[in-house]
Parts: structure tokens; sequence; C-alpha cells
């Protein structure tokens, strides 16, 4: 079986939330337990759903296969908060259920693993902010603004075209405060991860003929170049802190659209304009 | 559950002042040096030694003169009016010239500064990126960093240079300037028909996305194994203990695939910038060679067709009703402002001959 | 714990310093299911706003007789517009006009009828630029009524529609010199004045017919659509819309894929152009100076001179209707004896309809 050299070692029993030692085995290289079990069960209904809305024509005007073009569309904004007609964003109802629960399941495998190789519960936590971002999206803003039809439509295409609509509701997205912090997560993520990830490379892929470098060029590089060097621990601190910000501004910033502001997102800097001290 | 989970420093030991690796020219660098406490509750407490160097003076004092002078234009575009300087920043400009100028040089007023302003930023960020090459040759280290930043350099000369020249006028870079960039970036898209449907875009925002997804599974990762020493990653790379074993099973165990203690760092680097790489042939590609990424994506079946829920108009459009023209402003610019700026003329229901001035002044005062 | 019962004020503050609103909102879906088509607007913003017209609400006086003939000849002197009305139709919208327009100037018929030396209203004297102006503001709304049944509607508009009882309405337009300091109210860095586009530009649009460069010619520049965003700002900001409730906005140009809403807004477009070209620009000599702009020139309509933030004029109160009032809603004609109306004042003067030092306003129109 697909085993690493150093992996038998690790394959102990233990560490599971639930069902003891029932499901705690391995499929190849997976870990199974409960929620293994819980999370296939749900993704693949979730995917059957959907297989099943695309044979359907579900969201579209005609039925096809195309991939870019498949759409489980949410309820009409008529249904509230109530149960739709499966044809009529049923099935995304269904495939949503599906969808947060296979999440949430796989953030408690996630822990379950954490526990049974005695690590922090980072991962599913970072991960848990991921949940929270796609809650947001199809359950938190919809329940504020009073119709499950305010969420995303499944597709490729389409959830673009739910964006830019959503975007254009408000006049002129990139106005709204939380999505420039957002945003500005993102960048800067992926900026630090760049350089991260390039320092490390540079370390221990020196100029040719070189022995690999020390956390100390490591160190000194940064200092030379802009003066400070966060370190080895601060660099996975820092990169953390910045990508669960991004997800967690993404979803300040698509909330607060509709339930508490439903104006052009110019129009909300007028505070600025009219602070008292200018005058 | 209050277990140290490694998110902060509880202990901040206060070493010597480390003054680097020795090398050559560390004669060079800067003596001054501190430490910071609250830097150091998340990382490294120590600020300098830097090392400055020809490069580095001439990047401060190109960037510095490029911030001093979009802060002058911006200044002046309000009046020299300090309090309103700071009110209207976020809306203050310095725009690129009008499309008459093409590629020429215009005056300093109608564009020149943006040129003047993007030159010296661009002398700036290449001397800064020979600054990032250059002292990781000098500690004898890959040339990794200079070749990441290379690839956002790549993408700042797309939107500022390259495209604009392949379109054959200035006026089509971006301004300098907060919200006047983001008006900018949104005019773009509506410009050339939606840059959703823009397939470079799409891979440049999944790169975006997927950096910070990979951040933030690489940095769980490594705290999550800190307590067996799991930050040392060159030690780690290089001789591989529990933490970098552990760390590589939870992925193995969770979705049946894992990157090594270096290769997770491969993916970091093509991800970062693969999201600018790809984020510049968007760009360079809209206008040049894509006029309407909407009918593009229609043309490759892109487009999911949504079921019709609204009746006809009332009436219905006639034939020709829609059809209007591209956007073209009527050729005499304001009327009375163009025109009669400097002239005199009469006003009106009146027989005064006034000049302009004079009628702006008469208003002011109510007449 | 007193640190975060401060903070926790201090958030409170900014948001409410900011003016963000509370749910929950209302909802009006524009399209098709999950495609984010939709117009959205807080009820309580709403509410106030009707309030404010409720309050502002002076009905109208009689009621529209079942049938009419014109007033016999010798009825009137100097009666260019109305000679289709009888006497006593005549009559009640003249009063109703006192209600719509001169309301708020406390002057009743004097507003636009002069007043002679002995104390005498002289109901025939135009020399006095209000009744000028009424003249043609009468004529146009019965050229709206009648012919731009497209735009709005059945049930038309009246004075009140866009005066709400004062001399003059809460929203028009001059040209601007000062572009930035004018627009900066709007949120925005317009390189030209948006309003323009309702006179005399043509075109907005600034997408192409075709996927590829190599087979279309299209100047338009970044730029350019940065003028036609803001064109469309003012619009939607006058009826207190957002860009969906007329456009998919994925596929801004095409009107296969546009709510109805947008067909009737391009007939407001080219409503607004007509008037402001018919019956605005030709009242230029009439103004007095006070009511010019910084430039010289007459006012003229734009969408927020009768929408005034709602997507229909005053939400559709029936106060804001035309079809009661027949002096409005059909083509008038001049009773008999009566001069054909002119909006020249003093027949000396150049033919305008421009701004003052540029003859050129009306060149390269629809």
């Amino acid at each position: 079986m697909a085993m690493l050299s150093f992996e038998k070692k690790y394959r102990t029993r233990g560490g599971t939330l639930i069902g003891g030692d029932l499901f705690d085995f391995w499929i190849g290289p997976f870990y199974v337990g409960f929620f293994g079990v819980a999370t296939i069960f749900f993704a693949l209904l979730g995917t059957a759903l959907c297989v099943y809305g695309a044979a359907i024509g579900e969201g579209l005007a005609a039925q096809t296969w195309n991939l870019w073009q498949i759409s489980i569309a949410p309820p009409p904004l008529e249904y509230g908060l109530g149960f739709a007609p499966m044809t009529e964003g049923g099935l995304w109802q269904a495939i949503t259920v599906c969808a947060i629960g296979a999440f949430v399941c796989w953030a408690l495998r996630q822990a379950e693993i954490s526990r049974k190789l005695g690590m922090g519960y980072h991962v599913p936590v970072a991960y848990a902010v991921a949940i929270l971002a796609y809650v947001s999206l199809v359950v938190v803003r919809p329940v504020l603004m009073g119709a499950w039809g305010h969420g995303f439509p499944y597709g490729i295409i389409s959830h673009l075209d739910w964006v830019s609509n959503v975007g254009y509701q408000y006049l002129h997205f990139h106005y709204n405060p939380a999505h420039m912090i957002a945003v500005s997560f993102f960048f800067t993520t992926t900026f630090a991860l760049g350089l991260h990830g390039s320092l490390i490379l540079s370390v221990t892929n020196p100029r040719k003929g070189e022995s690999v470098r020390s956390s100390e060029h490591e160190n000194t590089y940064f200092r030379d170049t802009i003066g400070y060097s966060i370190g080895a621990i601060g660099i996975h601190r820092l990169g953390l802190f910045l990508a669960l910000n991004a997800g967690i501004w993404s979803a300040i910033c698509i909330v607060i659209s509709g339930p508490f502001w439903t104006r052009g997102w110019p129009e909300w800097w007028a505070w600025w304009l009219n602070l008292p001290i200018w005058s | 559950m209050a277990e140290y989970q490694n998110l902060f420093t509880q202990v901040q030991v206060r070493h010597a002042h480390d003054p680097g690796v020795p090398t050559a020219d560390d004669s060079e660098r800067l003596p001054d040096h501190g430490f910071s406490y609250w830097l150091g509750k998340i990382g490294d407490a120590q600020l300098g030694p830097v090392h400055l160097g020809f490069a580095g003076v001439i990047a401060l004092i190109t960037g510095g003169l490029s911030i001093f002078l979009m802060g002058m234009v911006m200044l002046a575009s309000v009046g020299w009016d300090p309090v309103q300087f700071v009110r209207l920043l976020p809306w203050l400009s310095v725009e690129p010239p009008t499309p008459e100028w093409g590629l020429r040089i215009p005056p300093l007023n109608e564009g020149g500064w943006w040129i003047w302003c993007g030159f010296l930023l661009t002398v700036s960020i290449f001397a800064w990126w020979y600054r990032m090459y250059s002292r990781a040759r000098t500690l004898g280290m890959g040339t990794h960093v200079a070749w990441s930043f290379a690839a956002a350099i790549w993408l700042y000369l797309v939107l500022g240079f390259i495209r604009p020249v392949l379109m054959g006028t200035w006026s089509e870079a971006v301004p300098f300037g907060l919200f006047p960039h983001l008006d900018w970036t949104a005019a773009f898209s509506i410009r050339y028909g939606n840059l959703f449907y823009n397939p470079f875009h799409m891979l440049s925002i999944a790169f975006l996305y997927g950096s910070a997804l990979l951040f933030a599974m690489h940095a769980a990762t490594i705290l999550a194994v800190a307590k067996m020493g799991g930050e040392r990653e060159i030690d780690q790379i290089t001789d591989r203990g529990t933490a970098a074993e552990r760390s590589q099973l939870f992925w193995r165990w969770t979705m049946g695939f894992n990157a090594t203690m270096e290769s997770i760092h491969r993916w970091a680097w093509w991800f970062a910038a693969l999201t600018v790489i790809t984020g510049g042939i968007g760009i360079v590609l809209t206008g040049t060679a894509v006029d309407n990424w909407y009918l593009w994506g229609q043309k490759h079946g892109l487009v999911p067709d949504y079921p019709q829920v609204w009746g006809d108009p009332v009436p219905a459009l006639q034939p020709g009703e829609a059809d209007g023209q591209l956007l073209a402003p009527p050729a005499d610019g304001f009327p009375g402002l163009d025109t009669s700026m400097n002239g005199v003329f009469t006003l009106p229901g009146t027989e005064l001959q006034v000049t302009f001035a004079d009628a702006t002044l008469l208003q002011e005062m109510g007449r | 714990m007193k640190n975060r019962g401060l903070s926790l004020v201090l958030m409170g503050g900014l948001l409410a310093a900011t003016g963000c609103e509370l749910p929950p909102v209302d909802t009006v879906a524009t399209g098709f299911r999950g495609t984010g088509m939709e117009h959205v607007s807080n009820p309580g913003t709403v509410a106030d706003s009707m309030r404010a017209i409720a309050a502002r609400i002076q009905p109208a006086s009689g009621t529209a007789p079942a049938a009419m003939e014109p007033a016999p000849p010798g009825t009137w002197e100097n009666v260019q517009v109305l000679g289709h009305l009888s006497e006593a139709e005549f009559n009640r919208f003249m009063l109703n006009m006192t209600i719509w327009v001169a309301q708020g100037t406390g002057q009743g018929c004097n507003y636009c009828h002069v007043v002679d030396s002995e104390g005498v209203v002289d109901f025939v004297s135009d020399n006095i630029y209000t009744k000028v102006v009424s003249r043609d503001m009468i004529s146009m709304t019965q050229d709206l009524n009648a012919n731009w049944e497209t735009h709005v509607g059945e049930a038309g508009v009246n004075c009140w529609t866009c005066h709400q009882g004062q001399a003059l309405p809460t929203n028009y337009w001059f040209f601007a010199d000062e572009r930035r300091g004018a627009l900066i109210q709007n949120f925005v860095n317009a390189p030209r004045q948006p309003e323009r586009y309702l006179l005399d530009e043509e075109g907005v649009r600034v997408q192409s017919g075709a996927a590829l460069t190599a087979d279309v010619d299209n100047p338009v520049s970044t730029n350019d659509t940065r003028h036609a965003y803001w064109v469309m700002l003012q619009m939607t900001e006058a009826l207190g819309v957002n860009c969906t409730y007329c456009h998919m906005s994925p596929r801004w140009g095409d009107w296969e894929e546009s709510p109805p809403t947008r067909t009737t807004a391009l007939r407001g477009v080219r409503m607004t152009r007509e008037l402001n070209q018919s019956y605005m620009l030709p009242l230029q000599n009439a103004w007095p100076a006070e009511r010019l702009g910084p430039m010289g020139d007459g006012p003229k309509i734009q969408c927020a001179t009768c929408h005034m933030g709602a997507y229909i004029p005053q939400y559709g109160h029936p106060a804001s209707h035309g079809q009661d009032h027949p002096a409005i809603t059909q083509i008038g004609f001049p009773h008999a004896g009566s001069p054909a109306p002119t909006m020249e004042m003093d027949p000396e003067a150049p033919p305008t309809g421009a701004a003052p030092g540029a003859a050129t306003t009306g060149a390269g129109m629809r």
C-alpha cells in the first residue's frame, strides 16, 4: 500500500472524536474515521444532485453538458426562507446542505488527524474560516436579506455572473471599504507567500558550488534588503494571519452589502467628506 | 484547550544584536539597529542592520521623488489647500496624458507629470530589483526572490508601459490615485466586455485565492508542528525530523497527497508568481487582441443561457430603436467654457459686455 | 472589560456615523433566479422619502370634465397653447398651477401675471418672464404626455411631479466649469460633465459587437468609459436604483438579456434630450440673469428633475399624474385670435439655444 518509508510507525489507533475504533482505519493513503465516511456521504450525494441538476438543465434555458455553463440556481426570491420545489431551487437547497455537511465533516476529520499526529488544531481552525466565508455567502446573507434566492448559483461562469451583478447592485463594489481591506489582504498574502517560498528555495538551492545556506542567511538577506527579518516562526504566524484575514474580510464585505447598505458604495464615503473637522 | 498554540511568543529572549552573516561589503551595513518588543511578539525582535548600497540609495531617492511629485500634483489640483488635500486625497489623481498625445511626451500639466512619476517609480523598482538580486548573490544564495519580484514587475510594466505602447497611447495606462485606479479598473472591465470572461483573469484570480489557501494550509501546518521544531524548515529539508514527517502525513491522510518540506515552497513560489504572470497576460491581450471578452466567451461556448423571466417592454422595441452609437463627445467641448473663457460676451438678458471672469464673479455676488 | 465596552461604543458610533442601515431589506428580482439581478432597497430609507413626499402633497382642485368643448372665440385674449380647453377647465388648470408651481412663492396668480400700476392684474400681458416660461413648460408637458407615453405611461405627469409646489424644481443642471469641484459631491472623478449626455451626446456605448480587435474598429478608450460610467451613475442616483435594475451586468450591451426597464430608460433619455433641445434651450433669452448658471446658460432638465430619487416619480402617487388634466395631456392650440406660441422675448436677439459665446450647442445633435 502506498505508504511512505516512515509512515508505518505513525499509523496507530486513537485520537478519534467519535465512533471509537469503528472507523479508525486507512484506505490507501486516506485516513477514514467517522467523519471521512460522513464527508463521502455528503460529497457523493451533493455531486449526484449536481449531476442530476445538469441532466435536467436546471437553471438554464436549455439543457447542456458544457461544464462551463452548467448552473444550479437558488430558488426565486418569492420562496423567502422556505423550502422550494426541487426544480425551482430545491436542488440548490439540498446541495447547499450537502456542501456545508461535507465541509464541516472535512474540518472535523482534519481535527481527528491532528490529534492522531499530536499536532495543533491550526489547520482545521484555518479551514473553518473558509467554511465561514462560504456559509456567510449562502446562509448568513440570505437569512439577513430574507430569501435563499440571494445565494450564489453553483456553476463555473454563472457564479461569476452573480458576482458581477451583485457588485453592480452597489454601483461600484471597489468602493466597499471591507472589499478594499479583503483585496489588500489577498494581495499581501500572495506577496508574502512569494517572498517566503522564494527565500526557502534560495537558501536550499544556493549558487552552484555553495553549500545549503543557514537561517542566519535568511535573516541577513531580509535585514540587508528591508531592514527587518520576521524570522522562521514569525513568517508562518504572519502568513496565517494574512490568509485568514483575506477570507474574513471577504465574508464581511459581502455580508454588509445589502443587509447593512443598500445604496451605491461610492456614496458611503459621504461620511468622510462631511466630517466636521474640515469646516 | 487553553494550551499553548504558538500564535505569539510568550517569553522573549533578548539576545545580543546580530550583525548578520559576514560579507565582503558588510561594512556598508548601516550600524543603526534596535529591538521592538511588539514585533518580538510575533517574530524576530531585532530591527536592522540594513544594507542600502548604491542601488538602495537610488531606489529610495527616485521612489521618494515619485511619491513626492504625485503628492504635489494632487496638492495643486485642490488649489494648494492642505485641508482639502487631506479631505479629498482618496479621490485625487495623477492622470496619464490624453489620447491625442499618443506616445509622445506631453507638457507637464497635460500628463507630463504622470510620465515623470511613472518613470521615477520604474527606476526605483528596477534599482530595488537589482538589490534583491545582488544581495542574494553576495550571500551565496539562490536568486528566487528577485525572479518572484520580476513576475510582479511584469504585471506593473504591462499596466503602465507595455499595453499602452501596444495600444499606441499613454492614455490607456492606469492613473495614480486611490479611487481613480479603482475607477480605471472598473472602466477597463466594462470597456472590454467584462473581464470575468477573460480566461487569464480567471487563472489569475484562481492563483490569487490559491495563494491564500496555500499559505493558510502551509502556515497552519508549520504552526501545528512548531512544538516539534517544524519552523526550522531548512533543517527539516536537509535532515528530515518528526515535524516534517507528521506535517506530510497530515496532508497525505487528509487528501491522499502531500508535498515535502521543500516542494511546498515550490508550490508557493509558482502560485504567487503565476498570479501576476497570468494576470499580466490577461491585461496585455485586452484591447490589443480581444475587444469584448463576453463575446469571446460566447464564441467559445462559455456563456450560460438563462431562461427569460420578463415579457417584452411595452411597446416592444422597434427595429432600430435600440441602435446606438459608440461614445464620442460633442466636438465643441463645453459651450461657453472653451470658446468664451477668455473672450468677451454679452450677459444674457442685459446689454452688459463682460468677460467670463466677470460673469463668474457676478454670479458669485448674486448679480 | 471597560476597554471592551468602550470599543463596542466606538464601533457602534462608527457604524452610526457612517450611516449604515439595518436589515431587513426589500428586494425585487429583475432577472432569473440566482443571477443576482435584483433591485435592493431599505424599507426605512424608502419610507422616509415617501413620508417627505406625502408631506409636500397638495391635492389638485376639482376633477376633469367628462366632455369638453373649446371655449367660444372671444373668451380670452392671448391664449396661445390652451385653446383646446373650456373656460371652466381653463380656470381649474390656472388654479392648479398656482398650487403646483407658485405656491412656494406666495404670489398666486401674480407670480406669472403682471399687476399694472393701478393694481389691476393684466392677464394678457407677456411682459413677465415667468409667463413666457410657463407657456413653454405647458407646451412641453403636453408634448411629453401626448407623445412620450412610452416613458411616462398612460398616467402621465403634471407640473407638481417636478415642481413640488416650488417655482424651481429641486434638480436641474447647468454647464459647470469646475467639473471636479461640482462632481466630487457625486463621489466621482468625472472627466466630463455626465449630464451633457442628456443634451447632445448621442452615444454612451463603449463595447463593440465583435470579440476580436481585428474584426472591429472601436476607438473608445478606457478613460472614455469612465465618462460612460458617470453618465450611468447620474441615472442610477436619480432613480434610486442600481445597475441591475436595467442591465445584466456581465452583458451590459445585450438587449436580449436586459429587463424591459432598460427600454423605458432608453426612451426616457431620448425624451429628455428632445425636451432639452425643444423647450429648455429655446428659453435661453427669456431667463433673467439670476436664473442662469455659472457659464450663462439656462437651466436644463435631467433624470432627477422628475424622478428625484424614485424609480417612478413620487413613487407613482396620483398627485403626480397628468391624466385628470386635459390642459396638459393633449397638444393645445391657440385660442381664436391669439398668436402662435414663440419662445423669443426679444425678436432682435440672435437665434439661441447655445450658451453665450458659443452658438454651436445644437451642432451635431441627434
